[in-house]
């Protein structure tokens, strides 16, 4: 595990992303930013996170009511000088 | 070499020294014919780290550049990752409708732009938009010190720190005013407003 990598979490709906927001928001440290072009075309918001921090984020996630299928976690590294992920 | 700037009005002057000066040309005696040109082009010497003296008075003054090579700035200057377009922040939100979710837009623009190999040449802050730079917004302040790191510029308007009674909460960007942040505009090839 590399320094550069980190954990992003996306979303079903934008509106799921602002939940999980308030769901995080006095316990993990995360930036808002948009889901990388690998992962969708589409436009949504993601959070990004530190890598430590993904169990407890899930955990945070499910205990306020933001069911499982609402969220994918993806752990973002670089391999051979180019950025890949990893569905977890 | 003599720039001749009698009679230009501000950021004329500036405009025309930056010019010499990006051409390599590093000692220039600019002509001007008011105080506020004469401070502008000492902001602009500091800038690019080199040694300016003004001498004149009462509508007549000349402002030297007196080329410094190898100063820290100049150094510094190599390694600027930057392009040339300046971005204006005047809300704390992108475009109309809700309002939190309009915050999350611009926070993820911030995020975007300093994610990008090259960042902007300016980032301005006015009126609502200064409050994303407060000590209190983290991911915001971060992605801001990234791009200063890169040679982005970020100006934040001091009247209006003043006004939201920030001006001690500033945390990232530095203080300016009115007229640096209309000349920092003219200086970028192009001005994008979020």
């Amino acid at each position: 595990m590399a320094e550069n990598d980190y954990g992003l979490l996306t979303f079903k709906s934008t509106h799921t992303a602002m939940a999980a927001q308030k769901a995080l928001k006095d316990s993990v440290s995360f930036q808002v930013c948009p889901v990388l072009r690998m992962i969708s075309a589409s436009c949504g918001i993601a959070l990004r996170i530190a890598v430590k921090d993904m169990d407890i984020s899930k955990k945070l996630l499910l205990e306020n009511k933001i069911e499982e299928n609402m969220f994918e976690m993806y752990h973002i590294f670089y391999e051979n000088g180019s950025q890949n992920f990893k569905l977890i | 070499m003599l720039i001749d700037a009698m009679g230009k009005e501000c950021p004329l002057p500036v405009i025309m020294a930056k010019k010499q000066l990006d051409m390599g040309n590093r000692s220039l005696v600019v002509k001007v014919d008011n105080e506020i040109a004469v401070q502008n082009l000492k902001k602009l010497g500091e800038s690019m780290g080199i040694l300016v003296e003004a001498k004149g008075e009462n509508k007549e003054y000349e402002v030297y550049f007196k080329g410094e090579e190898n100063s820290e700035k100049e150094k510094n200057a190599d390694l600027k990752n930057t392009t040339e377009t300046g971005f204006f922040i005047g809300k704390e939100h992108i475009g109309d409708g809700d309002k939190e979710f309009g915050m999350n837009l611009m926070k993820m623009a911030i995020y975007t732009l300093s994610e990008d190999e090259r960042a902007p040449k300016y980032i301005f802050f006015m009126n609502g938009g200064v409050k994303l730079v407060s000590k209190d917004e983290q991911q915001v302040c971060e992605n801001i010190e990234k791009m200063e790191q890169k040679g982005t510029k970020v100006l934040v308007c001091g009247a209006c720190l003043n006004y939201y009674g920030m001006t001690e909460n500033l945390g990232a960007g530095e203080i300016s005013n009115m007229y640096a942040i209309l000349s920092a505009m003219e200086e970028c090839e192009k001005v994008v407003t979020l």
